[in-house]
């Protein structure tokens, strides 16, 4: 009995022996040797988040390893953003790299706790939010042009819903008024969400909003599309112009979506992602979970190209927010 | 009958065995974490999303339903048990149901709880079926100015929240309200009071304000007791389940509470939190001892916990029957049908019927499962009051400070619970409530919004209140709520002012 009890300890040693081994032989694997953590400056729920959970397990396989998505929502995304950017170097912690909190929330905030420029590495866009002009199907406005005439006839007379101050919306609706020299009045309110029921109850006389939310309402005739802020049309609405086709420069504004990670990332661990990002891209899977998302589309770009596209707004947008907060 | 025979078909989905599974996983899980402090639905909701991708439509949307209703059964369960809110939404359950807990009648409280949240889902489940489309169509006629109106009649009712001195309640609304204009301004974008601390970005967190004022606050006037050598918790059990004379009290609050949760939480952008404060109002202006409430009446009880369940029903009806997410997890909700392919909205009930009927179903089906789940739990909660007060305080305390991390995963929302904390302890020491505090901070930034976004849409003009139906309405009402102390119950109130002074 005695001896019998002695052979079962040892057994238990060597299995303890054994998969610490293994434990060590998956240690002298390449990076990443466990899970990375990416952090979402959003709340759960919102588009970013839904995003990232559709994609993180096709993300993951081709990147080879895993990834745990942490929420850590605040300050318009500047919380999180901030977050990882004072992380670790080591490729372990790394950031859902919205454009917002990173070219707009820290013009909001006196004390930003980080520079865009100097201190985010920017590793891969992964896709992009189009905005678009959209009005109640009962509008008197059947084109652009009809509400250009109609803003510039009657100066802040129309409203504006938009999802919220300091959203990338915001900026588009003052860099419209700029450009097409009307005064559209914005009125900010929490989210995409709520500027839906603003204009399908009358309360707002239009919306500067994301496809996603107002696509079902398309379908189902109670609103129109105006015009799109992208450099090409939307695939389900053909028949939609862009703003740049009406002569516009605000064309090109949209919010991205990308990955980043604190300044000094080893360009090995970059790499890595880049080439993992723009593999999970071109799946078909993955196209097709993005496309049904609605509103969102692909846009790949490597770590540089998406640097210069943030800074480029950031460069854009930093004379209009004084002019929002009244601190001129 | 088209209707009853479209419910029918429903059934069958519903109780299909594999859809019976996931419903039972969902409530379960929904349970579990409306138990655990600051773990909303939607964080749950949001860690399953990806694997509801190798789920088909129908179950995908059984199970993360099913964790939003199940999520407000089991908020209640700290609120009553250890004073601590599962969510905002059942604070108000902690000012009687705690009470009764002390007494030694936490089985009944949380009994009515669990059938009070049944009552109003199965109640809102017929009204979602019978009136879905109309009353969603109706709540978009609730624009900034129907807001803003809606929460002055909500402030006008907060002195009929206060237990004690009114002074003392006006005291605390004035502190919610200065609070709730903490962080970046939502108009203009400019930082308030914030003092270059990123985490007041956001404003002060509801979840950690309401774990510090009512759980950790709770634990030092208790450890403060036990030193006294005072007992906390009366340890003999009276009764596990609701007795006929706790129903007799009870139906009307359940009905109530149902109706009027049901009907605010269609109103997008209305949290499940208000509709339950105003039930506690009504129940308490109702009853015929107003007096004894928040000492551990059951009506204080059942008609929050049926309205927090019957406003999370209403949410599902904007984005049924509009394709609008009103909230986190009903966003979560659209998200997981988007990509399945599935569009909610106006062309939901001819597109995809099985989709919208068997969810209806499974509300039903998921309701009586978390009535079969929680009642059997009960017994199992009220023996945790018999753990030795000085091993159930650092239990409890752990707790709050899981509770308040969690929400955001950031340390700094720790020491904002801790201060509420202190100040919570404070505020009971020197007779002041958290509960209007509570509102007021629920109330404040709404009120704001809307009363600043109205104005916008006027152009600055105050007639925007008075011209429109539903708004003026709104004011004639809460004129009449305040109004009418002095006019019919000036004996009563006088009374009460006494009793308190």
């Amino acid at each position: 009995m005695h001896k019998k009890s002695g052979t079962a300890i040892r057994v238990v040693v060597f299995v303890a022996l054994l998969s610490l081994l293994w434990v060590s032989g998956s240690q002298a694997q390449e990076y990443p040797k466990g899970p990375v953590q990416i952090v979402i400056p959003f709340a759960p729920g919102g588009s970013t988040d839904i995003f990232w959970r559709g994609i993180s397990e096709h993300m993951a396989k081709s990147v080879g390893g895993q990834i745990a998505l942490v929420n850590k929502a605040g300050g318009g995304g500047i919380l999180g953003t901030s977050f990882v950017v004072n992380a670790k170097p080591d490729g372990y912690t790394l950031l859902s790299a919205n454009s917002d909190p990173l070219n707009i929330a820290p013009l909001f905030t006196p004390d930003a706790p980080y520079d865009a420029e100097k201190d985010v590495t920017f590793i891969a866009k992964l896709a992009v939010f189009p905005f678009a002009i959209t009005v109640r199907a009962d509008a008197p406005f059947k084109t652009l042009e009809d509400l250009v005439a109609y803003a510039k006839a009657n100066p802040k007379k129309l409203k504006s819903a938009v999802a919220g101050v300091g959203t990338t919306p915001h900026m588009i609706n003052e860099m419209f008024n700029r450009d097409a020299k009307v005064e559209i009045t914005p009125v900010p309110f929490a989210g995409g969400g709520e500027c839906v029921p603003a204009l399908l109850g009358g309360h707002v006389d239009m919306t500067v909003l994301s496809i996603a939310p107002v696509k079902a309402q398309v379908l189902s005739g109670k609103v129109r599309v105006l015009a799109l802020f992208s450099p090409t049309r939307f695939r389900d609405f053909p028949q939609i112009p862009t703003v740049a086709e009406k002569g516009y420069k605000t064309s090109n504004i949209a919010t991205g979506i990308g990955i980043g990670g604190p300044k000094g990332l080893p360009p090995a661990i970059v790499k890595k992602w880049e080439d993992a990002a723009a593999k999970t891209m071109k799946e078909p899977k993955v196209i097709e979970i993005v496309d049904k998302l609605e509103g969102l589309i692909i846009d790949f770009k490597n770590g540089e190209g998406y640097r210069k596209e943030v800074l480029t707004d950031l460069a854009t947008f930093k004379p209009i927010v004084p002019t929002l907060t009244g601190k001129k | 009958m088209e209707i009853l025979n479209q419910l029918l078909f429903g059934f069958s989905v519903a109780l299909q065995p594999m859809n019976l599974i996931y419903c039972f996983f969902g409530v379960l899980v929904g349970t579990l974490i409306g138990v655990l402090p600051g773990v909303g639905p939607a964080a749950a909701l949001s860690l399953l999303l990806p694997v509801t991708f190798h789920v088909p439509p129908v179950s995908t949307i059984i199970l993360l339903a099913g964790i939003t209703y199940g999520a407000m059964y089991g908020g209640s369960t700290t609120s009553i048990l250890v004073n601590i809110p599962g969510e905002a939404a059942s604070v108000v359950t902690c000012l009687d149901g705690y009470q009764m807990a002390r007494k030694g009648r936490a089985g009944p409280a949380l009994g009515i709880a669990a059938f009070g949240s049944f009552i109003a889902g199965t109640i809102t489940v017929f009204i979602l079926v019978f009136l879905a489309p109309t009353l969603a169509n109706a709540a978009l006629k609730f624009g900034p100015p129907e807001y803003f109106t809606l929460m002055v009649l909500g402030l006008s009712i907060m002195v009929y929240l206060a237990r004690g001195s009114i002074i003392n309640a006006l005291i605390m609304v004035c502190f919610g309200l200065i609070l709730g204009t903490i962080g970046l301004d939502p108009m203009v974008g400019v930082p308030r009071f914030v003092y270059r601390m990123n985490t007041l970005m956001d404003g002060v967190g509801l979840v950690q304000v309401v774990i510090g004022l009512f759980g950790v606050s709770e634990v030092l006037i208790n450890v403060e007791r036990s030193f006294k050598q005072e007992e906390i918790f009366e340890t003999k059990i009276k009764g596990l389940l609701p007795n006929r004379e706790d129903w007799r009290r009870s139906i009307g609050p359940i009905g109530r509470g149902s109706i009027l949760g049901f009907f605010l939480g269609i109103i997008p952008g209305m949290s499940v939190v208000i509709p339950t404060f105003v039930s506690y109002v009504i129940e308490k202006k109702l009853s015929k001892h107003p007096e004894k409430f928040g000492t551990g009446m059951i009506e204080g009880v059942a008609g929050p916990e049926a309205a927090n369940n019957a406003a999370s029903t209403g949410t599902l009806v904007p984005m049924l029957s509009l394709g609008i997410p009103t909230g986190a997890s009903t966003a979560l909700l659209l998200g997981a049908l988007m990509i399945h392919g599935i569009r909610p909205g106006p062309l939901l009930i001819q597109d995809a019927p099985e989709i919208f009927w068997g969810v209806v179903a499974s509300l039903y089906v998921g309701n009586v499962m978390l009535l079969v789940l929680n009642l059997p739990l009960i017994g199992l909660w009220v023996k945790i009051l018999k753990i030795p007060y000085h091993f159930l305080f650092s239990l409890i305390l752990l707790l709050c400070i899981v509770g308040s991390y969690i929400t955001n995963n950031n340390p700094y929302d720790v020491i904002i619970m801790v201060v509420f904390g202190l100040v919570g302890y404070l505020m009971k020491k020197f007779d002041y409530e958290a509960a209007p505090l509570v509102l007021a901070l629920v109330l404040g930034p709404m009120m704001e919004t809307a009363l600043r976004r109205s104005l916008v849409i006027s152009d600055g003009g105050f007639a925007i209140f008075f011209t429109r139906p539903i708004s003026a309405s709104f004011l004639i009402v809460a004129l009449l709520v305040l109004l009418s102390p002095l006019v019919l119950r000036k004996k009563r109130l006088r009374e009460e002012l006494r009793a308190a002074e």
